[in-house]
């Protein structure tokens, strides 16, 4: 120090604690002495720097405290959050269903359900056809006319003449026909042990019935295929099968 | 639930210069932005962790031009807040110079911000320097010097928490710590001169 202003004055200086005499006095020194004027700054320095200093640990210490507190309270809205979008996608799935349901219902006829589920039956080869009767060979060979002319002229002799004629039938489109040929067996069956072509006959009156567009009636047969898992239909005949064809129902009675 | 303690920008402004109410103000400004400003670090390839540090230096940068009058208030303090959160983000990833895509994001954010501002920000660094030089003081010498400078305290009323026989051990605690901050910037002219544009900004 090149005079009688030490560092402790000069912050006095600085923190306003000196009268106002003295405070001119300092200021005079300064003025005339460079390395007084380099200490004044550098101790202004310190205190603003000190200043700086205490707001970041200000700011350090309420940003610990307002982290800690967020990570530590429930966070609001998250219980909302997950109600409000399981509601959303409820409603969604909801929504599809709907349309769905609809979309099915409108498509919903008696062709669309009978082409799902026929398929022409296939008569086994294992019996020669020595044995066969006319309508069996000409029903394995494909001629559905003529098994249905062989039929129609009463040369049904043997016990599952009804109901290839039946297919035959049903193949060329006459499902009425095709019907009755099936209800035919079945009722021959009702005197036969061995009742040949039992479950078909039933699962294909069933879809005679649908094509004849008698839902009604094909209804409760598919219904008790569908309640006898031995049945060798069952498997084909599936819940959402028998709603469609409520459905159907339903839609055919108002 | 965001109180509502500062209806006003002025008795916001009012309170971050009042030493006094500078922590609820500081708490107030956290609960209204950090969540806004947050999302902007994180849409900006900032991670948690740089919204929070951004955020703390966005605020501690305000509270310092407020207390120096150089928030002017030519804008509202959320659109001050939200510049001084894209600049000092945009400055912080100029430095650590990852794309250039990124240098021409700062360039165009630079001039968004008031000049005097961007000056301010650019004395960042010489800023951390000063908290290591402090660091080097001890707790003892903090404690006093925060007392004095910082929370407003008369010698009478430091005497009751400080462990000081009277207020001339005090004040002469004071006059040594302070000293020994003097000289350590003395020890170290490159910070000094860092200092000295700052505080030619900040007078």
């Amino acid at each position: 120090m090149s005079n009688n202003i030490t560092p402790d004055i000069l912050i006095q200086y600085l923190d306003n604690e000196l009268p106002p005499d003295e405070r001119l006095y300092v200021e005079a020194q300064v003025l005339a002495d460079a390395g007084l004027q380099q200490q004044l700054e550098r101790l202004r320095m310190a205190r603003q720097a000190f200043e700086h200093y205490a707001i970041k640990e200000k700011v350090s210490n309420i940003h610990q405290q307002f982290m800690q507190e967020r990570r530590q309270a429930p966070k609001p809205g998250t219980k909302v959050y997950w109600l409000r979008t399981t509601l959303r996608v409820a409603a969604i799935v909801l929504v599809l269903l709907v349309v769905a349901g609809v979309v099915q219902y409108s498509l919903l006829d008696n062709d669309r359900l009978y082409s799902s589920h026929y398929e022409q039956f296939t008569l086994g080869t294992a019996r020669s056809d020595s044995d066969a009767s006319a309508l069996q060979q000409a029903y394995q060979r494909g001629n559905m006319p003529g098994v249905i002319g062989l039929y129609e002229q009463r040369s049904a002799t043997q016990r599952a003449d009804h109901f290839l004629a039946g297919q035959a039938y049903l193949a060329t489109g006459n499902a009425v026909k095709a019907a009755a040929a099936f209800d035919a067996q079945l009722t021959a069956n009702d005197t036969l042990s061995l009742k040949p072509y039992h479950d078909d006959a039933e699962y294909y009156l069933a879809l005679a019935y649908l094509k004849a567009g008698l839902t009604d009636k094909a209804l409760p047969i598919f219904e008790k295929i569908n309640r006898q898992p031995s049945h060798t239909y069952n498997s084909e005949v599936s819940g959402w099968f028998l709603t469609q064809l409520r459905w159907l129902k339903a839609k055919q009675s108002r | 639930m965001k109180d509502n303690l500062f209806p006003s920008d002025q008795a916001l402004l009012a309170a971050l210069r009042s030493n006094r109410e500078l922590d609820k103000a500081i708490r107030f400004l956290y609960q209204q932005h950090f969540d806004a400003l947050s999302i902007y670090i994180r849409q900006n390839s900032g991670n948690e962790q740089d919204a929070e540090d951004v955020f703390q230096e966005v605020i501690v940068s305000f509270i310092e031009l407020v207390k120096q009058n150089k928030f002017r208030g030519d804008s509202s303090i959320k659109t001050f807040l939200y510049s001084l959160n894209r600049h000092i983000w945009l400055n912080e990833l100029k430095k650590r110079n990852r794309m250039q895509v990124r240098n021409t994001k700062y360039e165009q954010g630079r001039e968004q911000v008031e000049a005097d501002v961007s000056t301010f920000i650019a004395g960042r660094e010489a800023r951390q320097q000063v908290m290591q030089v402090i660091d080097q003081l001890g707790e003892s010498c903090k404690q006093v010097l925060l007392a004095f400078y910082y929370q407003d305290l008369s010698v009478k009323e430091m005497l009751a928490f400080l462990p000081y026989e009277n207020e001339q051990v005090v004040r002469n605690k004071k006059y040594k710590c302070l000293k020994k901050l003097e000289e350590l910037l003395h020890q170290d002219p490159v910070l000094t001169n860092n200092l000295k544009s700052i505080l030619s900004y900040e007078q």
